[in-house]
């Protein structure tokens, strides 16, 4: 599969190159501008997958500058984008997460760079590659916005809205397994290096032993930095292996989430009365969806 | 302006601020029903309100009747107000599914234009 495309705007070039590093080493390819003008041109000219926006790209001193946010305004509805700034302001989050009148934001999330890497690499992997039901709700109903959502299942036949409702769980479904084996194979390569590595490093420091036994103590030194080197790498897979393993966790619970809500509206098949029937269901759907969508 | 149908949800310390905006500006929105949050039950939270207003102090019952009410009725608007808002409390609000935050100690026309 190809890396995903993120482009990380930012007027501070130290700040964006030590982010951009945390985006690569998770396996995205990441583009970079340091001004409105030329991130408006990337984003015209399209093929990025998400965008992260500094809020103040222009001057970090300006508390009137906001062109992060005016280019998420004009693109928001095109592609997702993050806003990540070191002046978050509840007014800034405000206009950044609230809602418009057709039912969407102009970003999907609000971060602060003191919040650190991790957490931004995070916001990114669950907007980018984590299956959303959302999207195939709408996708499936055929329509852009949530309120479209909301009046396009009233005027469907039940029948029509239990089934795009199941189609759309069924197909996040697969897709969550789909991502659960992927992250379950990382893990495994991940756990795999760090058990190789941990050996050298221990071969290694053995050897410096031995080099020491036989009084070569500048190649035991030597041997032994290398013996260390190797350790600590092993330690950087481990710690990429139990991440990974967190978020097979973490999906699974949400598989257990959606078997369960697939559950509940088949046993409203065996409610006897039609009426009583059609009622639950419909009652289940729509808080399913306002959970799930919002 | 149609007229809309208006629950407020607040602590017993605050009652009194939205007795007195209730009076002077929020009935040229609509009908208000006015709510102490202990007092809360499933039945009122079935009725159909057009707009729920939260002022709860307790961050944690803020949260959880964000989630309840939205889960209920998903297209029931929800606005949260705050004396003092956080940049994270804020955040947490509206991606919990709030279509507002208005500051407490707005003039009570900007209030009403926020609502």
């Amino acid at each position: 599969m190809d890396a995903k495309i993120i482009l990380m705007a930012d007027n501070q070039s130290d700040f964006l190159e030590e982010r951009r590093e945390f985006l690569e080493n998770a396996g995205y390819t990441v583009v970079t501008t340091n001004n409105p003008a030329d991130t408006r041109n990337v984003l015209m000219r399209g093929g990025v997958d998400l965008a992260i926006l500094d809020l103040r790209l222009i001057d970090d001193d300006d508390q009137e500058d906001t062109s992060g946010l005016e280019l998420a305004r004009e693109f928001g509805q095109n592609l997702p984008i993050i806003i990540l700034t070191g002046y978050p302001t509840w007014e800034a989050v405000k206009a950044s997460l609230k809602k418009s009148l057709n039912g969407l934001s102009p970003v999907v999330d609000f971060l602060s760079k003191d919040e650190g890497p991790d957490v931004m690499v995070q916001a990114v992997d669950m907007t980018i590659n984590h299956p959303h039901l959302k999207r195939n709700i709408l996708q499936e109903f055929q329509v852009e916005a949530t309120q479209d959502l909301y009046d396009e299942m009233k005027r469907k036949d039940l029948g029509d809205t239990t089934d795009k409702f199941q189609k759309s769980l069924d197909q996040t479904e697969s897709e969550l397994q789909h991502h659960r084996a992927e992250i379950s194979r990382q893990a495994a390569n991940h756990q795999k290096t760090a058990r190789w590595m941990g050996m050298i490093g221990m071969g290694v420091l053995v050897v410096g032993a031995v080099f020491v036994y036989y009084n070569l103590i500048s190649v035991a030194i030597l041997s032994g930095i290398a013996g260390v080197i190797f350790e600590a790498v092993s330690v950087l897979f481990f710690g990429r292996a139990d991440r990974a393993s967190q978020k097979v966790d973490q999906i699974f619970g949400e598989l257990q989430e959606f078997y369960k809500e697939s559950q509940l509206i088949l046993m409203c098949d065996t409610i006897e009365t039609k009426s009583k029937r059609e009622e639950a269901k419909l009652l289940i759907i729509q808080r399913l969806t306002g959970k799930r969508i919002g | 302006m149609d007229k809309k149908k208006v629950l407020i949800v607040c602590d017993a310390e605050n009652l009194p601020y939205w007795d007195t905006l209730s009076k002077a500006v929020i009935k040229k929105i609509g009908s208000i029903d006015k709510e102490l949050y202990k007092n809360i039950t499933p039945q009122i939270i079935a009725k159909k309100y057009d707009l729920i207003i939260l002022d709860i102090s307790i961050i944690e019952n803020l949260y959880s009747m964000i989630s309840t009410l939205h889960q209920n009725e998903p297209s029931c608007r929800i606005i949260v107000v705050s004396s003092v808002p956080t940049w994270k409390f804020t955040r947490e609000v509206l991606r919990l599914g709030a279509a507002d935050m208005i500051h407490k100690g707005s003039d009570p026309d900007k209030i009403l234009q926020e609502l």
